[in-house]
């Protein structure tokens, strides 16, 4: 198990996987933005007062971990495909349905321009009532396999300079004070022969980090995974079980000493789970992993509900744990601490 | 042999069409004005094969949000729940739950096309230029969730046929559209029961003479698999294989000769996969090559999997790239040959 950072929080910690439905004065205000209505300055007061009300629903909720909901990026590889030097832009493709994204390409030698979500962190740090917060960062294998590449002679070339790439956004992150970095790579297990050099890439941007990090991995084979969560220099993986029904919840026993960010909330339904169902997940859970190794969270990101659904999900999710907590808590287990 | 140029399957949506689409999913478009919508897109993707010299086509497919919905929402006997990867891409898709045996009452996909069709030919472009595009029987049962107490794979595979593609087929026909495009990257990605599913296309192609059936194989290569069905086609002239050779390095160019000699093929020479743009020197060289082994008979060259997995733009420039490249190997190829064509 990894060491102690100092901070206690309840058993059976909340949170969440990163980004929340934007506000619509907030999308508003974007629009307006785009076609040259107001400047930068009014944008970047939007987007903090939209941080701190999400920061604000979240706590409300009873969320213990809380993100900013990801309400300066429109989408998680092209936010920072466009800070990163040497991607370009020619527009969207699609995800599924009628939903789309600017897919980047990699056009030139990638650099690191400067810190990409350091004030982001720097703001939520700011406007957060909790001892922890999470701050999301796309990993470097999710980047380059949503990307074209037009320069690098391989992808894995592309992955490894990725890594050092957000390597030095985590550290500028452990220095400025974050306690708990997730990366997101939910293209991890997509090209299964490719699996041996992504995990040694991604394992780069762990080097000389201290602080918790999680590995969030989602609609994913966790069969493949779980053979490398041992090699994974995460503390936490971050997945996603309620969509599936909660089939492959016994990889969950191959975790060793790490710890499991469960998924208890389906994202892509409408439907809000009752607490009850949110209860028995942990329960379940426990059959495969010690309750101080569980976290408890959504499967993934809340941007694509309806905020006042998103909302209502993250208190059935809190209503469920508190149930699951109340065993463990008559047993004298009511806190955990934060591990790096 | 004959070079034609081929499209096939979903063009990018433009950005306007899916905003006008969400537009309407929020109530804030009627159901008329969208179609006026479609009408517009659909009628700008034929000008642009027609400009491009494109020999035969799809629609665009631009009302389909994949390869399967909206079809799959017409076939009784299934759910559709959840999201599926469409294997290795960041794309997802409604995956098909097969909760009972299917049935299939209205051709959901020919009377979407049947609306196009009547844009096409208010155009100059007749039916038997456009394809319809549907899943093939295996692709279909590899991406469905189907329940071993319901179905077999080979079961639902054949019932799929029988019921779906037929009804298609023979309303595709009325409609005058003969090219039926068959989305199979399956047979290409997973092992297949190649023996079976040859019988059923050599079944389908028999009892539909009257139609070209187009097995679109894509995110790989099989030669197995591209072997039995070239052999297939030609047997059975209505059935023609496309060959994905731009996920292999090298691509195996030999064997594609030795595939040519066998019968008609599409070759898949540009990646829609990819924004880097391919070497056309050396294509035209390949093509070259391998067109010049037969006197007779029909070679296509097309992109490998739908081009909406690029931006709008970038689909563009590779539609370009293939007509630069058929334009060149027509004219080295019809230059040295006595029946050389305009």
């Amino acid at each position: 198990m990894g060491r102690s950072l100092g901070i206690e929080l309840p058993i059976f910690p909340t949170s969440v996987i990163g980004s929340y439905p934007r506000p619509r004065w907030l999308r508003n205000m974007i629009r307006q933005w785009s076609l040259g209505r107001v400047d930068d300055k009014a944008l970047e007061e939007a987007f903090n007062d939209a941080v701190k009300i999400i920061v604000c629903e979240q706590e409300e909720a009873g969320v213990d971990i809380p993100s900013d909901g990801e309400m300066r990026r429109d989408e998680m590889v092209e936010y920072f495909a466009a800070r990163i030097d040497g991607f370009k832009f020619y527009g969207p493709v699609r995800v599924w349905g009628n939903n789309f994204f600017n897919k980047p390409a990699v056009a030139s030698k990638l650099g690191y321009r400067e810190p990409i979500v350091l004030r982001e962190y720097q703001f939520l740090r700011s406007v957060s009532r909790r001892s922890v917060v999470k701050v999301t960062i796309t990993g470097p294998y999710t980047i380059a396999d949503w990307s074209f590449n037009e320069y690098y002679s391989s992808k894995e070339e592309l992955v490894f300079e990725l890594a050092k790439i957000i390597n030095r956004e985590i550290l500028a992150l452990q220095e400025a004070g974050a306690l708990f970095i997730q990366v997101d790579e939910p293209a991890l297990t997509t090209h299964p022969e490719e699996m041996e050099w992504a995990v040694e890439a991604i394992n780069e941007v762990t080097r000389g980090v201290n602080i918790k990090l999680g590995l969030h991995v989602c609609y994913s084979d966790y069969e493949l995974l779980s053979k490398y969560f041992e090699k994974l220099a995460f503390s936490q993986f971050a997945l996603e079980f309620a969509n599936r029904g909660y089939r492959d919840l016994h990889v969950l026993s191959k975790l060793g000493d790490k710890e499991i960010g469960l998924g208890v909330i389906d994202v892509h339904s409408r439907v809000i789970e009752d607490p009850t169902s949110v209860a028995r997940a942990i329960e379940k859970a426990t059959k495969y992993i010690e309750p101080d190794k569980i976290y408890v969270n959504p499967d993934c990101g809340l941007k694509l509900l309806p905020r006042d659904i998103a909302r209502k999900k993250l208190e059935v999710m809190v209503l469920g744990t508190n149930i699951a907590r109340k065993e463990y808590i008559t047993r004298g287990i009511s806190k955990i601490e934060l591990r790096g | 042999m004959e070079v034609y140029l081929m499209q096939h399957g979903i063009y990018p949506r433009p950005r306007g069409l899916a905003k006008a689409i969400s537009r309407y999913i929020s109530g804030k478009l009627s159901r008329e004005d969208l179609e006026k919508i479609y009408a517009r897109y659909i009628e700008k993707f034929f000008k642009y094969m027609l400009n491009l010299g494109y020999d035969r086509f799809s629609d665009g497919m631009l009302r389909w949000d994949d390869i399967f919905n909206p079809m799959i929402s017409g076939i009784e006997g299934v759910e559709i729940n959840g999201l599926r990867r469409f294997y290795d891409n960041n794309y997802f898709f409604k995956q098909p739950i097969i909760k009972n045996k299917i049935n299939y009452r209205e051709a959901i996909a020919s009377m979407l096309l049947e609306k196009s069709i009547e844009i096409a030919k208010k155009m100059g472009i007749t039916s038997d230029r456009v394809a319809l595009s549907i899943p093939g029987p295996f692709t279909m049962a590899t991406n469905s969730l189907l329940d071993q107490n319901i179905y077999s794979i080979e079961e639902f595979m054949r019932d799929y046929v029988e019921k779906v593609i037929f009804l298609e087929v023979e309303k595709s026909l009325k409609i005058g559209v003969k090219n039926i495009d068959l989305h199979e990257p399956s047979l290409v990605v997973y092992e297949a029961p190649l023996n079976y599913i040859e019988n059923i296309y050599r079944e389908l192609s028999e009892k539909f003479p009257n139609s070209r059936f187009w097995i679109i194989t894509y995110f790989g290569y099989k030669w197995e698999v591209l072997q039995t069905f070239t052999r297939l086609a030609s047997k059975n002239g209505n059935i023609f294989c496309t060959v994905d050779v731009t996920e292999v390095s090298p691509p195996p160019w030999n064997r594609i000769i030795d595939l040519v000699s066998m019968g008609d093929l599409a070759l898949a020479v540009v990646n829609a996969r990819t924004t880097k743009m391919e070497n056309y020197k050396d294509l035209v060289y390949r093509i070259l090559e391998i067109a010049r082994r037969r006197d007779s008979g029909e070679l296509y060259i097309t992109h490998n999997t739908s081009l909406e997995f690029l931006p709008e733009v970038v689909a563009m420039k590779k539609l370009r790239l293939l007509r630069r490249i058929a334009k060149s190997v027509r004219e080295k190829l019809y230059s040295r040959t006595p029946h050389s064509k305009e």
